[in-house]
C-alpha cells in the first residue's frame, strides 16, 4: 500500500517541480514572469490531462510493468529537461538565424513556446502514471491515492519556493528533485516480479541524474557568457572542434554569479586585450540586464546626484534613496555630511551583502556598505512596501534607482500607483530623480516605452520635469512650481567632464494627450 | 441528462473561468504583496491541490438527485468568488493595521484561492455523471479550457483590459453556464432573456474596464495622495 502511494506523490511532486523550475529559468532568462508562469502552467496541465487519458488505455495485465516503464522513462527524462531548456537557449543565441538578440520578441515568442512543449512533455509524463496507480494498487481507496497525489503539486511550490529562497542553484535542486522520483521508483520496483533486473536498471537514471546535475552549472555559465559576449558559431560542428569559439567563451573572463530571492546578479569582468587597445572591464548585470560598467559608473552616479542637488538649490535636509543595493548612490550622498538623514531601502539583502564584499563592487562604492555614514540607515524592505506602509514622513529629496523594467515585475516600479506614492512620500517643495530608461528610435523621437513611463509619471502628478541624458539619462521631477533648469554655476568643480557633458543638454519632455498610454500596476501597458 | 456537446462546453468553460480566476489572484497578489514568482507558484501549487481535494470530496457533497442543484450553487459560488474576490483581496491587503490581523487576512486571502479550486474540483466529477460515458473527451476538453486560460490571461486579457475588468468579464461567462444549469433548454425564453442581460452586461463591463481597473488601484492605494 506505502508503496504505491510514495510513487503517487512522488510522480506529481517531480513532475510539477520540474515544471516550476523550467518556468523560473526562463523567467530569469525573458524577465517576463506573468508569460513564462502561465505558458508554462497551460501546456502542463494539458500534458496532464492527455497523460491520464493515455495511461488509461493500457491492459490489466500490463498495467505494473507500464507503470514501472513510464515511471523509469520519468525519472530518466524530467531530470534532464531543465538541461535540454538550457540548451536549447545556448543553440538558439548561437546557431539560430532568427536570433537578432534575446530581447526581441522573435527570441522570446522561440524560447516561450519551447518550455510550453517541454512543460508540456514534463505533464504527459506525470499524468500518464496516476489513471496505472489506481489501477494497480487494488488494496488502496482511489480516493486516498487522489489526495496524495495532489498533495504532489503543493509540495513541489512549496519547495521550489523555499528552496529558491535559500537559493539554492537550479543543479542543487535537480539532484535533490531527481533523487526523491528515484526514491520511488524504488519504491514501484518493490512491488514487482523481477526486482534485481529493476534495481540494476536504476543506475541508469541514477546515472543520469548525477550527469544532468553536474552539467547544469558549466551550461547555465556557458550559456549567460555567450549571451553577454554575443557569440555566433557559423555551424554545430564548430561547437566541438578543438579550440573553437565554445572554449574561447569558456575561457574568456571571469563571471561571478549570484542568485538571490529576487534576481540573478552577475558580474562580467573581461580582461581586455592591451595588443588591441581593449581595456579591462566589468559590467553588473541584474537577471541578465546590463546595469553599469567601470567606464559608466561614475558619470551617472555623479550626475544623478550632483544633478538633483543643483535642481533644489539647496542641500536637502532628508533624502531616501530607493534601491541602489550596489552601494553607489550612497557613497555620492557621503559627499554631503551636512545632510541630516538618508535613508536607503533596498529590498535585496543578499545584494547589499555582495555589494559589500565583492572586490570589484567594494572599489567602486568605496566601501560605503562596511562604513556606513553615520546619518544614514539602510532599510531591507520592498520600497513599494516602505511607501505604502510611510503615512507621516516626508523626505526633501527621492533617488529611485531600480533596473529598467524589463518584463513585468520590474514594470510595477514604473506603473501610475508607485509614483503616486513617491509623491505621498515628498515633501511640498521635494524632488524626485529617476534612473530612467531613455530610448529614441529611428526618427530620434522619444521611443514608446520611454514615452509611457513619462506619460506615467504626469498621470501621477508630476507635471515638471526635466530629463538629462542621453548617456546615463535620469529624469528630475516636481509636483509643479518654476520649471526645472540646471544653474549650471553652481555645479562642484571637481566634476568630471563625462559628468559635466551628460548634464549639458537636458531636455524637456514631451506633452502628453489623455489617450496616451498609462502603465498602472492593475493594468499593464507598454513596458 | 444532457448532451453531449453542452457537457463538453461546459467542461471547457468552467475549467477556463476556474483557472482564469487563479491567475487573476496570482497576479493581484503580485500587486499587493510583491514577489511575481513566488504568488503564482504558491497560487498554482495551492489551486491543483485544493482541485484535487474538491474531486475526492465530491461523493460526500452530492448524489444523483441533488447533483444539478448543487453544481448551481458551486458556479453560483465561484462566479461570484471568481468576480469580486480580487477586489476583495485588494482591498483587504491594505497596509497598516495590527500585525495579528494582518496574518489573519493573508490566510483569508489564501484560503479564498483554496476555496476557489476546491470547489472547481466539483466541477469535473459533476460533468462526468451527467454524461458517464464520455470522461475521457470531457476531461481532455477540461484541460484544453485550462490550456486557454493560461494562454488568453496574459496574452490578450491582461493586456486588453486589465486584471479588474477580465475577472469580472469571465465571471460573467461563468454566470453563461449558470444560467444554462438553471433552466436549459427547459425554458428557452427565460434562458434566451437570461442571455441577453449577460451579453448587455459584458458589454458594459468592457467599455467599463478603466474605471473598474482604476477601482482597484483606488483599493491598492488606501487613501488619495
Amino acid at each position: 500500500m506505502t508503496s504505491f502511494l510514495i510513487v503517487a506523490f512522488t510522480s506529481s511532486y517531480c513532475s510539477m517541480s520540474f515544471s516550476m523550475i523550467m518556468a523560473l529559468l526562463m523567467g530569469e532568462f525573458t524577465g517576463e514572469e506573468v508569460l513564462t508562469q502561465c505558458l508554462t502552467l497551460g501546456p502542463y496541465l494539458l500534458g496532464l490531462g492527455l497523460g491520464s487519458v493515455a495511461g488509461d488505455k493500457f491492459k490489466e495485465e500490463t498495467r505494473l510493468s507500464r507503470l514501472f516503464l513510464i515511471e523509469w522513462i520519468s525519472v530518466l527524462i524530467l531530470p534532464l529537461i531543465p538541461l535540454i531548456q538550457l540548451l536549447g537557449i545556448f543553440l538558439f543565441i548561437n546557431l539560430s538565424p532568427f536570433n537578432q538578440g534575446l530581447d526581441t520578441p522573435r527570441t522570446l515568442s522561440f524560447l516561450l513556446s519551447y518550455t510550453a512543449v517541454l512543460s508540456f512533455l514534463s505533464g504527459l509524463l506525470g499524468g500518464s502514471q496516476l489513471p496505472l496507480i489506481l489501477k494497480s494498487a487494488r488494496d488502496v481507496k482511489a480516493e486516498v491515492i487522489l489526495a496524495v497525489n495532489y498533495l504532489g503539486p503543493l509540495f513541489a511550490g512549496i519547495s521550489v519556493v523555499v528552496l529558491s529562497g535559500m537559493t539554492f542553484s537550479f543543479g542543487f535542486q535537480i539532484y535533490l528533485i531527481g533523487l526523491v522520483q528515484l526514491v520511488g521508483l524504488f519504491f514501484l520496483i518493490l512491488k514487482l516480479p523481477d526486482r534485481a533486473k529493476a534495481l540494476i536498471s536504476l543506475s541508469v537514471p541514477l546515472g543520469i541524474l548525477f550527469l544532468a546535475g553536474s552539467a547544469y552549472p558549466e551550461l547555465e555559465m556557458l550559456t549567460v557568457k555567450s549571451g553577454y559576449m554575443n557569440t555566433r558559431f557559423n555551424n554545430a560542428k564548430e561547437i566541438f572542434r578543438p579550440g573553437s569559439l565554445l572554449n574561447v567563451v569558456r575561457s574568456y573572463g571571469i563571471l561571478q554569479r549570484v542568485r538571490t530571492s529576487y534576481q540573478t546578479i552577475d558580474l562580467f569582468i573581461e580582461p581586455g586585450d592591451p595588443k588591441f587597445g581593449v581595456p579591462a572591464n566589468a559590467t553588473l548585470y541584474l537577471n541578465r540586464k546590463p546595469q553599469f560598467d567601470i567606464f559608466s559608473v561614475d558619470v551617472y552616479h555623479e550626475t544623478m546626484v550632483d544633478g538633483a542637488f543643483n535642481l533644489l538649490g539647496k542641500t536637502p535636509g532628508s533624502v531616501l534613496v530607493l534601491g541602489a543595493g550596489d552601494g553607489l548612490i550612497l557613497n555620492e550622498l557621503r559627499r554631503f555630511p551636512e545632510v541630516k538623514e538618508i535613508v536607503m531601502v533596498e529590498l535585496d539583502d543578499k545584494m547589499l551583502e555582495w555589494s559589500r564584499e565583492n572586490s570589484v563592487i567594494s572599489g567602486l562604492n568605496d566601501g560605503v556598505l562596511s562604513d556606513i555614514p553615520k546619518n544614514s540607515k539602510i532599510l531591507t524592505m520592498d520600497a513599494v512596501s516602505f511607501l505604502r506602509n510611510n503615512n507621516t514622513r516626508k523626505f526633501d529629496l527621492i533617488l529611485v534607482d531600480f533596473p529598467f523594467p524589463n518584463g513585468h515585475e520590474l514594470a510595477k516600479l514604473y506603473s501610475r500607483e508607485f509614483y503616486e506614492l513617491v509623491k505621498r512620500s515628498l515633501s511640498p517643495e521635494g524632488l524626485v530623480v529617476v534612473d530612467l530608461p531613455l530610448y529614441l528610435n529611428e526618427e530620434d523621437k522619444l521611443s514608446r516605452e520611454s514615452n509611457v513611463i513619462l506619460r506615467t509619471m504626469d498621470a501621477a502628478g508630476f507635471r515638471n520635469r526635466l530629463l538629462v541624458g542621453p548617456n546615463a539619462a535620469f529624469v528630475a521631477l516636481k509636483t509643479g512650481g518654476v520649471p526645472l533648469r540646471f544653474n549650471y554655476k553652481n555645479f562642484p568643480e571637481d566634476m568630471s567632464l563625462s559628468g559635466a557633458f551628460n548634464l549639458v543638454a537636458p531636455f524637456e519632455a514631451p506633452e502628453f494627450t489623455p489617450a496616451d498610454e498609462v502603465n498602472t500596476m492593475f493594468w499593464p501597458k507598454g513596458l | 441528462m444532457s448532451s453531449s456537446l453542452s457537457v463538453y462546453f461546459f467542461s471547457f468553460l468552467l475549467a477556463f473561468c476556474s483557472l482564469f480566476y487563479e491567475l487573476v489572484y496570482a497576479e493581484v497578489l503580485s500587486v499587493c504583496l510583491g514577489g511575481t514568482k513566488i504568488q503564482y507558484i504558491t497560487t498554482i501549487a495551492l489551486f491543483t491541490c485544493a482541485l484535487g481535494f474538491g474531486s475526492l470530496s465530491f461523493g460526500k457533497f452530492s448524489s444523483p438527485h441533488t447533483l444539478r442543484r448543487n453544481f448551481f450553487r458551486v458556479e453560483l459560488l465561484l462566479m461570484l468568488l471568481g468576480g469580486t474576490g480580487p477586489f476583495l483581496i485588494t482591498w483587504l491587503l491594505q497596509p497598516g493595521g495590527v500585525p495579528f490581523l494582518n496574518t489573519v487576512k493573508l490566510i483569508l486571502t489564501y484560503a479564498v484561492i483554496f476555496v476557489i479550486g476546491f470547489l472547481s474540483g466539483f466541477e469535473l466529477p459533476s460533468l462526468f455523471a451527467m454524461r458517464k460515458d464520455a470522461e475521457g473527451k470531457i476531461l481532455a476538453m477540461d484541460y484544453i479550457g485550462m490550456l486557454a486560460a493560461s494562454i488568453t490571461f496574459p496574452l490578450l486579457f491582461l493586456p486588453a483590459l486589465g486584471t479588474g475588468a477580465s475577472t469580472i468579464l469571465v465571471a460573467l461567462t461563468n454566470g453563461a453556464a449558470l444560467i444554462w444549469l438553471r433552466d436549459g433548454k427547459k425554458r428557452l425564453p427565460a434562458t434566451l432573456i437570461f442571455y441577453g442581460i449577460l451579453f448587455i452586461l459584458m458589454i458594459l463591463v468592457f467599455s467599463l474596464r478603466v474605471e473598474l481597473n482604476e477601482f482597484l488601484s483606488v483599493l491598492y492605494l488606501g487613501r488619495k495622495a
